[in-house]
């Protein structure tokens, strides 16, 4: 489907429309003068769609919560940046603002941050994102780390950079499993199904879900973090930035270590894109490079922890934590700099594999028929 | 329907002190009460854990599952995080307005459903059916793609309008009940003192049907208040709490979100007493 065909379509709607005495509302749809460009002026706004808690937060004098990094972009760019923290999941807020994109209309998005997966496919393969100009992100081209460059779902990051990236891997608790983990084997090895005689069941439900599902299970409702904690399970997959977080949070005890698999790991990315139909292309790009100077990735991770697409922060939180009175936070600051759930180390980050990209709606569907039952049975 | 449990059972030994009735009492008089606090403490498990954890002295600021200690600081500090008291904000701006429209609007809709006998009644009752009915999904989809088609900006208008648009049919047929089981000769009583039909309305009609007009806006503003699928539809560039805490759950819950939850019940809480005080005195 073209942009042409759209609009024909949506002049079509607009005459029905206007038959039925709603002429006065479609003013100016499907009229494109003075379409932006990324090479204009930056217009002074950006509108930003992502996750809640997703950004830095830091109590200033009077008591307010501001949010650092982006006071310190406008100041320095004069872009204020009208942050929304509308997104509760990648696919609903696609079903939010696909009819706008069918429509070729604006969706008053700039950028927005959708997970890699189908959804993020879904709306390459239909032109819904804006090719980002290769030339124009300095930053990116220095700072970005390998495993965020040239990923699969999007080669040469024509469409996407990345926010911030997460890893499946594997969590346990030495203390129990007496041993190193190392492999995916382990997970379903029958040595850890009765360690604690009175949890039996529950473990053994969590692993036969686990050994039936394959790779994931019940991961997203981060259910495993209690269960790890009580013992209930000995090792469990996870995602690198629950494990770091729960850790920090003293949710975990220190124990608790989380490998990537010899078999590798899963990767995934929210990455940045631009929707189609967005009115402010200059300083989206702006932005989207911004966060790739190594001082804005550090203040930004170091909040968020999950893992930075610029391993160059990682000095730069160092610093930070040099700086800083309070002794409580300058731990903090360092074991969020020494993690390698923040970090990747090489020989981590050279066992990743991304999410397979489904390529087509055929594929997209056969996926989901096959591991729906998986989820919901 | 906890709330209403306890009505009904005050009702019982009234009933019982009727001389028709034996007075001796026997013990399985105890099985309803016991299966009924029993229901209620089952049902209200969940909001005392939630309560409970807005008070959980965390280490960090992410919600825990270990309890690790009694803290009023995100008692005091429920505004520190952003993003969330706009949330807030929001939903507690859209439930009240839109409960009150829709209130106003299932009343009357209500009343003529209950009262009068007119062509294409069955088909009125079949819409607001339908209305309760049809999948919050498909209702979310159809009124996102009216207003892209009308291109109709969406926000807190839109988020409005389409919470008035379901809320309406409950309000209806919580009137609708309530109107059947009136003693038309009531207003006929007072006409046939020589009031007019809008005096009788007013002094007659609105009272008796007041508690249901209550229970109406009641179930409107918590249907504003939590509803997720509808608003993810048409909220555009505007969020409301259960957006936001359904968003924020990937990366971990904020213990305010457990302090808003407990002031939101508590408010619930306090309407559905209202709510069941006054249907009592009316009902006297």
């Amino acid at each position: 489907m073209t942009g042409l065909s759209r609009r024909e379509f949506l002049r079509r709607a607009g005459v029905g429309a206007g038959a039925l005495g709603l002429g006065p509302l479609l003013v100016a749809c499907g009229q494109g003068e003075g379409m932006p460009s990324f090479t204009d002026e930056p217009s002074g706004i950006l509108n930003f769609a992502n996750w809640p808690l997703y950004i830095d937060k830091e109590k200033v004098a009077d008591g307010r919560f501001v949010r650092p990094s982006l006071a310190a972009f406008t100041e320095q760019t004069g872009i204020q940046v009208n942050y929304r923290e509308v997104i509760p999941d990648a696919d609903m807020f696609f079903r939010q603002i696909e009819p706008y994109l069918a429509a070729g209309e604006p969706t008053g998005w700039d950028i927005v941050v959708i997970t890699n997966g189908i959804t993020l496919t879904k709306m390459k393969n239909l032109g819904y994102l804006v090719e980002l100009p290769v030339g124009m992100r300095p930053n990116f081209d220095a700072h970005a780390g390998s495993f965020v460059r040239d990923p699969s779902y999007d080669f040469g990051n024509r469409y996407s950079m990345a926010w911030q990236s997460g890893v499946t891997g594997i969590a346990y608790d030495p203390e129990v499993t007496g041993r190193p983990i190392t492999s995916l084997g382990d997970l379903f090895s029958e040595e850890f199904a009765g360690l604690t005689e009175e949890d039996w069941q529950r473990a053994a439900d969590l692993l036969v879900r686990q050994r039936d599902s394959g790779v994931l299970a019940d991961y997203y409702s981060a259910n495993y973090i209690p269960a790890l904690k009580r013992g209930d399970v000995a090792i469990t997959m996870a995602w690198s930035g629950d494990i770091f977080a729960a850790k920090l949070g003293k949710d975990l005890p220190e124990q608790i270590e989380f490998v990537v698999p010899v078999e590798g790991a899963l990767l995934w990315t929210d990455a940045m894109v631009i929707p189609e139909g967005a009115a402010h292309l200059a300083d989206a790009i702006t932005y989207m490079d911004h966060v790739y100077d190594p001082k804005v990735a550090a203040q930004i991770a170091q909040y968020v922890n999950y893992i930075t697409p610029v391993p160059q922060a990682q000095p730069e939180i160092v610093k930070m934590a040099e700086s800083v009175g309070d002794p409580q936070e300058r731990v903090r600051l360092l074991q969020v700099a020494q993690s390698p759930l923040v970090f990747l180390t090489d020989e981590m980050a050279a066992n990743l594999h991304e999410y397979r990209e489904l390529a087509t709606d055929d594929e997209a569907a056969a996926w989901e028929a096959t591991f729906r039952t998986v989820f919901e049975g | 329907m906890s709330a209403a449990a306890p009505a009904t059972l005050e009702a019982l030994p009234k009933r019982s002190e009727s001389p028709l009735r034996e007075p001796h009492k026997r013990w399985t008089r105890f099985i309803l009460p016991t299966y009924t606090m029993a229901m209620i403490v089952y049902l209200s498990i969940p909001i005392f854990v939630m309560i409970l954890y807005s008070f959980n002295d965390i280490p960090g600021d992410r919600q825990t599952s270990q309890f690790w200690g009694f803290t009023l600081d995100w008692w005091k500090n429920i505004f520190n995080i952003p993003g969330l008291p706009e949330a807030f904000k929001n939903s507690l701006l859209i439930a009240p307005i839109s409960a009150a429209i829709a209130t106003a609007l299932g009343t009357l809709f209500g009343l003529a459903l209950g009262r009068y006998r007119f062509r294409g009644l069955i088909w009125v009752d079949f819409v607001i059916f339908l209305a309760i009915a049809v999948p919050e999904i498909v209702l979310g989809s159809s009124l996102l793609s009216m207003f892209v088609l009308t291109n109709f900006p969406l926000g807190l208008y839109t988020i409005l309008l389409s919470h008035i648009g379901f809320s309406i049919a409950f309000v209806a047929v919580t009137v609708r009940a309530r109107v059947q089981g009136l003693d038309r000769n009531l207003e006929d009583a007072a006409q046939d003192l020589f009031a007019s039909p809008i005096v009788s309305f007013f002094k007659v009609t609105l009272p008796l049907i007041a508690p249901a007009i209550l229970a109406g806006f009641l179930l409107a503003f918590v249907l504003s208040l939590d509803d997720f699928v509808i608003t993810n539809f048409v909220a555009g560039q505007k969020t409301t709490f259960p957006l936001w805490v359904f968003g924020a759950q990937r990366i971990g819950i904020p213990p305010q979100v457990n302090v808003m939850g407990t002031v939101l019940f508590s408010a619930g809480i306090l309407a559905a007493i209202t709510s069941v005080l006054a249907g009592r005195r009316r009902g006297r």
